[in-house]
């Protein structure tokens, strides 16, 4: 709990130094991202485009509409169900088409720096454009405060974070822990593992589970993971696994595969890019609740309120 | 590279004036360029792309559509094509080895490598060693950082050698060890590293003119007029660069001089496109072949021939690679390989008959 206070006194404290000292959502503002740039937003923003989840994702805890919304892997986040099947296709997150965004000409697009980085001047071009760097939990609480100020929507963005901390410490409680754990995803036939500072990362440590990949080395923090090998994961053997993919990757046909605890006991799961991208106010809720269920089935029910295709699954595998 | 052909067919090209198929090829390079103004992701009736051409960089969307996003892109992929074409053609002369082109001297590969370090060095630039806006900065000498690369890589070769008089077997044998090096160490830096940043590493890696803009163009144009005038100085010598040494010399050329003043543009003007597209493959083989077909092989007329074709397969290339699954993006390079392999398999089909 006192961590918990801290970071609800921190968060506002931050945001004051980070937007200039702008405490009342009167335009023009300025916020600054984490280019450590001073981005003006002369008036409350009517279209918005979102490269990456996390601005729709604010949008739509806001009640609000996304205009304009870029994909992975060729599609829509499943998290966001159908609202935002009406916003207009940006493309992959990692080359948003700038002809289309200047079309849509949205008075603010929020995004990804590591995905826009090069980029950001034609961004830019289009309208008033907010960086954030996505990786942590004070990143996604300071994400979210300084979007919802920039929407004109601060004092909803604050009741989302306290929403999520409290949501949080009370899963903590509940959680018995002694269980070990891994997020994976892959980049061709190597598995990678997230670290413990990664928001999915945290959650997970924070429900009591072991993330077997532990934190990042010092001084190499912006990594949100590394590749892990078959023969480590097998030594580490983590009860539960969860892999981001839109396939079940090449793990299933490695023989240590078959050999994994988890595996065995039915408890590898293929889950949403929720679990990637979660620091939105909508996917780290989900994110919390559905690991909370996969971590410890018998204390938590399954959440309900995830659509259908963002749900974890069974991972198949060959036995 | 720059030899006489037997074929009828280039017997036919000879014979030919030079003004009709350079008419030719430079009414298609401008239908290409009509084309990529026209035609986009964002549907505008020709009226309004005229519009926005002729009122300059207004904040109309016409305006910012042609004079941000397709104009420049189209006069990046002629600087680039003209240029990866002339490279080609230099190389596949100095080395006498038809299937030459800027990838054999280590220059795509050393590129890579100098642009996946920048990317990793400004990952590492947010945390605590480098502060402040060091992570800006590092992202825009992503060209800077290229052309370094390519150049260091491109010395390294003929470094290595240097002491077998830059003959083309070793030439083209160093190249292959040094660029299968780099490429082993590009892999294994992504791989390892699996950073926030590996998909914009590897449109990069793919060969790009995604996000490019006017800023790229003057950056390229001085290289692009550099070489060109270097080529042109080259024309003559390379026509007997062909020869063995003691032909050459006997001609009153000094060989390894001239190899080197050749190769030396051939890499400059290869290096400093790479810096801002990425690697784009095939454009320097295959253009100065396609060229000696249309136009045959007199030097000036194969060079005229090849900038020419080679501007066209990069204009066509990102034309088709931006707009056939918009809002997605094909990369150029995956496109002109695309279109080169078969180009490259007939290339094969003719050497093993013994038709170069």
């Amino acid at each position: 709990m006192q961590r918990l206070r801290s970071l609800l006194i921190a968060i506002p404290v931050m945001t004051v130094l980070n937007t200039g000292g702008v405490l009342a959502h009167d335009f023009p503002l300025t916020i600054v991202d984490d280019r450590n740039k001073s981005v003006e937003i002369a008036q409350l923003p009517r279209t918005v485009a979102s490269i990456s989840s996390f601005g729709a994702d604010v949008l739509v805890s806001l009640g609000r509409q996304v205009d304009g919304l870029s994909i992975l892997g060729g599609q829509q986040s499943d998290f966001l169900g159908g609202a935002a099947v009406d916003a207009v296709n940006l493309g992959e997150v990692h080359q948003t088409n700038l002809e289309v965004l200047a079309q849509l000409s949205p008075d603010l697009t929020i995004g990804l720096r590591t995905y826009t980085e090069p980029f950001e001047q034609k961004i830019e071009e289009a309208g008033a454009f907010l960086a954030f760097d996505l990786i942590t939990l004070e990143d996604s609480l300071r994400g979210v405060e300084r979007a919802t100020l920039a929407l004109g929507a601060e004092s909803q963005g604050s009741e989302l974070n306290e929403r999520f901390l409290n949501d949080l410490e009370s899963h903590i409680e509940r959680a018995p822990g002694g269980i070990s754990a891994v997020f994976l995803w892959h980049w061709g036939d190597v598995p990678y593992a997230f670290y413990s500072h990664h928001l999915t990362g945290h959650i997970m440590t924070r429900l009591g589970a072991t993330n077997i990949q532990g934190n990042p080395p010092r001084g190499m923090a912006p990594a949100d993971s590394s590749a892990i090998s078959m023969e480590t994961l097998l030594r580490l053997n983590p009860d539960v696994i969860l892999s981001f993919k839109a396939d079940d990757g090449p793990f299933v046909s490695h023989p240590a595969w078959p050999r994994l605890k988890a595996v065995r006991n039915n408890r590898a799961w293929r889950v949403g890019d929720q679990y990637v991208m979660p620091h939105g106010p909508l996917a780290r809720q989900m994110v919390l609740k559905e690991m909370a269920y996969l971590l410890y089935p018998e204390h938590f029910p399954a959440p309900k309120d995830i659509p259908e295709p963002a749900q974890a699954r069974a991972m198949d595998f060959e036995r | 590279m720059f030899q006489e052909h037997t074929t009828a067919h280039s017997g036919v090209s000879q014979r030919m004036p030079l003004r009709i198929p350079l008419a030719l090829l430079g009414v298609v390079l401008a239908l290409l360029v009509l084309a990529s103004l026209f035609i986009g992701a964002v549907s505008l009736s020709p009226r309004l792309v005229l519009d926005g051409l002729f009122s300059g960089q207004a904040s109309s969307l016409e305006g910012t559509l042609v004079w941000q996003h397709r104009l420049p892109r189209a006069l990046l992929a002629i600087l680039v094509g003209l240029q990866l074409a002339t490279a080609g053609l230099i190389l596949q002369a100095v080395f006498r080895n038809p299937l030459a082109d800027p990838s054999i001297v280590g220059i795509s590969s050393g590129a890579g490598l100098a642009v996946i370090t920048v990317l990793l060095l400004a990952d590492l630039a947010t945390v605590d060693v480098l502060i402040g806006d060091a992570t800006p900065t590092m992202m825009s000498w992503l060209p800077a950082a290229a052309l370094f690369g390519g150049l260091l890589a491109a010395s390294l070769v003929l470094g290595l050698s240097w002491r077998t008089q830059l003959r083309p077997i070793h030439l083209v044998l160093n190249g292959i060890a040094v660029g299968s090096v780099l490429n082993a160490l590009v892999m294994w830096v992504i791989v390892t590293w699996g950073g926030a940043r590996t998909e914009i590493a590897l449109i990069w890696l793919a060969g790009s003119l995604y996000g490019r803009d006017f800023q790229h163009l003057y950056m390229l144009w001085p290289w692009s007029l550099a070489g060109l005038l270097g080529t042109l100085a080259l024309l003559k010598p390379l026509a007997l660069l062909r020869f063995d040494d003691s032909v050459v010399i006997s001609l009153g050329l000094r060989p390894m001089f001239w190899r080197a003043a050749a190769i030396a543009v051939a890499v400059l003007l290869a290096a400093s496109a790479v810096a801002v597209t990425g690697p784009v493959g095939f454009v320097g083989l295959v253009t100065p072949h396609l060229a000696r077909l249309l136009v045959g092989s007199k030097p000036h007329r194969l060079w005229i021939g090849s900038m020419l074709l080679g501007s066209m397969l990069m204009l066509c290339a990102d034309l088709i690679g931006r707009t056939l699954i918009s809002p997605l993006e094909i990369p150029v390079g995956a496109l002109t390989t695309l279109l080169g392999i078969p180009i490259f398999l007939l290339l094969l089909h003719r050497q093993a008959r013994g038709r170069f």
